[in-house]
């Protein structure tokens, strides 16, 4: 008898570095990851795929993967504490192993988007897998057209790559338009002082938000910045990824400024066991999100109970 | 009709009245088996059913996730058997639910109640929810297709109804007697509980069995919590293993949990999927807190659980080593 | 190949079988029974193999696809751990008694589990060479439906090997490769007590088959089911026809097609085990999130959930994953029937 792979067995990986994103109640971190064993080839995946990583004896997440294949034989993984298996996460140390296994899922189809323009809507932690898609585009910038990305947190402090976005808003041909909740932050209301530089949101005028070339920033909700910029429909792919409500809102507001079904993507978020499609909890209906998805385009997800549960 | 004319009549009215939000109650389920059923508008009273067959988890419901979410401030009515009320003053005596919440319709003259296990096993061919009528000490069972068949009533009693001692409801708004019947002889049945003194090889041989579907604990009125113990990830106080190290954790949880608390409805038991004999365990623990703290739960709405309460002459309980264990 | 045990010897058979494979068999147990290993050494008592009335109550799968199984070993070290694969079971399975529901429940699980997506190494190492031995239902049990879903008492799908009972005989046919070479096998067994069977016995066993058809208590017409469930799905129904369920575990674990599954560490010192434990899609913290999200608060939401994945979702070769053996009816601790809820699904008629 032959006998097959384990598919639940993960590979040992070290962490080869830790950034911390940001802090507050639900901090978020990036490791940067190496195969620990040989054979240490590059990691191969599309941009939007997943992994399964593993704090042996904790547990295992399943996450979209933050970086591009193009980092070559390192991977980047965004990690908001949360749970139990995430705050083991956080615990770890540069230079400890954990156990890696994936890539999973289908990732965005970007073959198929050559020539597109992007507007790139997330919220949170939910920007991980945009990142992805965008290091993947910036690496091919040519193949591309106009970037737009928004991106929305609560608070100042709880933006995550907000100075990556920054910097590459600086030199590179993208618009980056960065947006914090003008109601609350981590700690309460915020003042006054807090919102300094963080105008708040002039639907007439977006443009006097701009604090330097590419870089805007606003106060208010994502989709309501995405309704004050309006990004052209034309050529134009939008990918959304983070909260449900935002990802619900963000949608109504592309598909008022014009974008089919068709041209919007999200990239979803369940509860996830197996990450191979055994173990049944990831479902919209007959679909599993780990092995259909994550990503889908709107129109399949109108197509799918549960889709925006 | 499926109940006597005068409660039918009341439960309408409380629910046209507008006086009650909806009424909780006893039904015919599948097979010879009670469901719950919740009758929101004065015709769904027609699906209320007192056959003694017609007794699944009905307190459970008025804690349950779902009941919460129902935060309409009117009160519910519930159909409640003697024993029912003793757990709704549990419940009560615990803050579970508030007196204003509930409108209690009595059902008085209680003779006991069918294990619909053991009348199956008794009457395999029986199809679907049988006419039951009651003779003397007799049950006269009328199924589909089949001819009467009378069966002594201690063969199908339910466990917690032998030696029960409440037969009227211990408080009520409205009481209405089930039937005409005479008025239970007290001596039916022992009232002790009879715990197994086969010791720990029997109680191996059950929990190794158990396949950890929690009906046991969603069956049960009393656990309520939000949060329950027995579902934590972190710390996971029971690992998710079925094993007979493990299934003996969850269940000795669950029984330590209800300790001075249970009131030995039964209910666990009726829902094992596999026949864990779950009474026996909740009847120990409600005799080892009469023995302790002479604690009896569910007769005081106002009562504190023993377990909740600081007393520094509280008995410490058995002395394993003077026994010479 | 056919033939023909005597209804005494079947104790003779079993012992055969346990000799040259890792055999189970139905046997109560003080819980409505279950599938347990037979040591040829040490056979069953006659009066506890089910092999007459009714089905045991936890059905086969979980000899196959075991309630919690190991998915690998680790030892903890200090930042880093190390991984030890566990060695595939290599005993073929030979599982005698099975009804003909779970027969064809085990074809369900193969679409799940050896899918078109992964491949769950246990259940296929445990699937790989076994042998199903399947017994028919001269008397179904109270609650089932299995001609209702495309199954019959009788039923060959999913089976290797079917055994009609005859009364004071069993006879006994080879449906599959794997049931043929079975079967030779034991009839080749120097104390075989195997016959050939007969133009009378195969006589005999049409009859039974016949007369088990007309015996299936229960029959719901799923004709019309598809096309409400099609525009049924947000439906306010769902909330009420949840509303007697508690909640529970019972219908998924008792179900010989559901196979969904949780996966955990466990740790003891510094070593431990991958575990995967079945878990059910009827409880709550089964779609919780850890960061507080939940798509299927509602019980009403998981119901539908459950009742999508029985009936259309799950359905492959045209035919429901619901196999129709009752057990989800006959134990649920609520008392709420399938059948009952397919009924008022169809009559709701979609109205949303």
């Amino acid at each position: 008898m032959t006998r097959m792979a384990n598919p639940y067995v993960p590979r040992r990986a070290r962490i080869e570095s830790i950034r911390d994103e940001c802090g507050g109640p639900r901090p978020v971190r990036t490791f940067r990851l190496a195969w620990a064993d040989e054979p240490t080839a590059p990691f191969d995946f599309l941009p939007g795929q997943c992994v399964e990583l593993s704090v042996i004896g904790v547990g295992e997440i399943f996450l979209s993967i933050a970086s591009a294949a193009e980092d070559g034989d390192r991977l980047e993984l965004s990690v908001m504490r949360v749970g139990r298996v995430t705050s083991a996460l956080h615990a770890l140390e540069e230079g400890e192993i954990v156990g890696l296994r994936g890539p999973y899922g289908n990732g965005f189809p970007v073959a198929g988007w050559h020539g597109s323009n992007f507007v790139l809507i997330g919220g949170g932690i939910g920007q991980a897998p945009l990142r992805s898609l965008l290091h993947h585009v910036l690496a091919h910038r040519d193949d591309y057209g106009r970037i737009q990305v928004f991106h929305g947190a609560r608070s100042p402090e709880a933006m995550i790559y907000r100075d990556e976005l920054e910097a590459q808003a600086a030199s590179t041909d993208l618009d980056v338009y960065l947006t914090i909740d003008w109601k609350m932050g981590d700690d309460g209301p915020l003042d006054e002082d807090a919102r300094e530089g963080w105008p708040r949101v002039a639907l007439d005028d977006p443009v006097t938000t701009e604090v330097a070339p590419g870089q805007f920033r606003f106060t208010g909700f994502v989709p309501q910045v995405v309704d004050a910029v309006s990004p052209s429909c034309g050529d134009t792919i939008a990918v959304t990824c983070g909260p449900p409500v935002m990802i619900g809102l963000a949608v109504q507001s592309l598909e008022r400024l014009g974008f089919r079904p068709e041209q919007i993507y999200t990239t979803l978020e369940r509860r996830m066991k197996c990450g191979i499609g055994l173990c049944g909890r990831c479902n919209l209906g007959p679909q599993f999100v780990c092995t259909d998805g994550p990503v889908f385009s709107q129109q399949q997800l109108l197509a799918l109970p549960e889709a925006f549960a | 009709m499926s109940v006597p004319a005068a409660l039918d009549r009341h439960l309408r009215d409380l629910l046209s009245s507008g006086q009650v939000r909806c009424v909780l109650g006893p039904a015919a389920g599948c097979g010879p088996r009670g469901t719950a059923h919740l009758a929101r508008t004065p015709e769904a009273v027609d699906r209320f059913e007192l056959s003694p067959l017609a007794c699944a988890n009905v307190l459970v419901h008025l804690t349950s996730e779902e009941a919460r979410r129902d935060d309409a401030r009117r009160p519910v009515a519930v159909l409640a058997r003697p024993c029912e009320t003793r757990m709704l003053n549990q419940l009560l005596s615990e803050r579970a639910i508030e007196r204003d919440e509930l409108h209690v319709v009595g059902l008085g003259g209680c003779r006991g109640v069918i294990d619909s296990r053991k009348l199956r096993e008794r009457l395999p061919e029986l199809r679907g929810f049988p006419e039951v009528r009651e003779e003397g000490d007799t049950f006269v069972i009328e199924g589909e297709g089949m001819e009467p068949v009378s069966v002594p009533r201690n063969e199908l009693l339910l466990d917690r109804c032998s030696g029960c001692d409440i037969s009227e409801p211990l408080f009520h708004d409205h009481t209405f007697p089930l039937a005409d019947a005479a008025p239970t002889s007290a001596a039916e049945a022992e009232c002790a509980p009879e715990p197994s003194d086969e010791g720990w090889d029997y109680w191996a041989d059950q929990f190794e069995r158990c396949i950890r579907c929690y009906a046991c604990r969603d069956a049960c009125p009393l656990c309520y919590c939000e949060d329950c113990v027995l579902d934590r990830l972190r710390p996971m106080w029971v690992p998710r293993s079925v094993s007979l190290k493990n299934n003996t954790a969850y269940q000795l949880i669950r029984v330590l949990h209800l300790s001075g608390r249970c009131t030995a409805c039964g209910e666990c038991e009726q829902a094992c999927p596999v026949d864990l004999p779950l009474l026996t365990l909740a009847r120990k623990m409600e005799q080892e807190m009469r023995e302790l703290y002479g604690a009896r739960s569910g007769f005081d709405p106002e009562g504190r659980h023993p377990m909740s309460v600081f007393d520094p002459n509280d008995p410490e309980g058995t002395d394993f080593e003077e026994q010479g264990r | 190949m056919k033939a023909v045990i005597a209804r005494e010897d079947v104790g003779r058979l079993l012992a055969i079988a346990a000799r040259r494979d890792e055999l189970h068999v139905p046997v109560l147990d003080g819980g409505g029974g279950r599938f347990v290993p037979l040591n040829a050494e040490d056979p069953v008592p006659r009066d506890g193999l089910m092999l007459n009335g009714s089905s045991a109550r936890r059905p086969p799968k979980e000899v196959l696809f075991a309630q919690t199984a190991p998915l690998f070993a680790f030892e903890l070290r200090r930042g880093d751990f190390s991984i030890d694969e566990l060695p595939p079971e290599a005993a073929t399975k030979v599982l005698f008694g099975v009804r003909p529901c779970d027969g064809r429940g085990f074809r369900v699980l193969d679409s799940l589990l050896l899918g078109k997506c992964g491949t769950d190494p246990a259940y296929a190492s445990a699937r790989q060479g076994s042998v199903l031995v399947g017994i028919g239902c001269g008397r179904p049990g109270s609650d089932c439906f299995c001609t209702s879903v495309g199954g019959d008492p009788h039923g060959t799908d999913g089976l290797d090997v079917l055994a009609t009972d005859l009364g004071d005989a069993l006879h006994l046919e080879s449906l599959t490769d794997g049931g043929e070479g079975w079967l030779r096998a034991i009839a080749a067994a120097v104390d075989s007590p195997l016959t050939p069977a007969n133009p009378e016995t195969d006589q005999r066993c049409r009859e039974a088959h016949e007369e088990a058809r007309g015996r299936v208590p229960r029959h719901v017409d799923l004709e019309p089911l598809d096309a409400v469930l099609e525009r049924a799905f947000d439906d306010e129904l769902w909330d009420d026809l949840a509303a007697a369920c508690i909640g529970c575990g019972a219908c998924t674990f008792l179900c010989p097609t559901c196979r969904c599954f949780d996966v955990q560490d466990e740790v003891r010192g510094d070593r431990g085990l991958r575990v995967r434990v079945w878990d059910s899609c009827m409880f709550r913290e089964y779609t919780q999130e850890a960061g507080g999200h939940n798509p299927r608060p509602r019980r009403g939401m998981r119901w539908r959930n459950r009742f999508y994945d029985k009936f259309r979702w799950g359905a492959h070769d045209g035919q429901p994953a619901c196999v129709g053996c009752g057990r989800c009816i006959t134990h649920c601790p609520s008392g709420v029937d399938l059948i009952d809820l397919v009924e008022r699904v169809v009559e709701s008629g979609g109205a949303a």
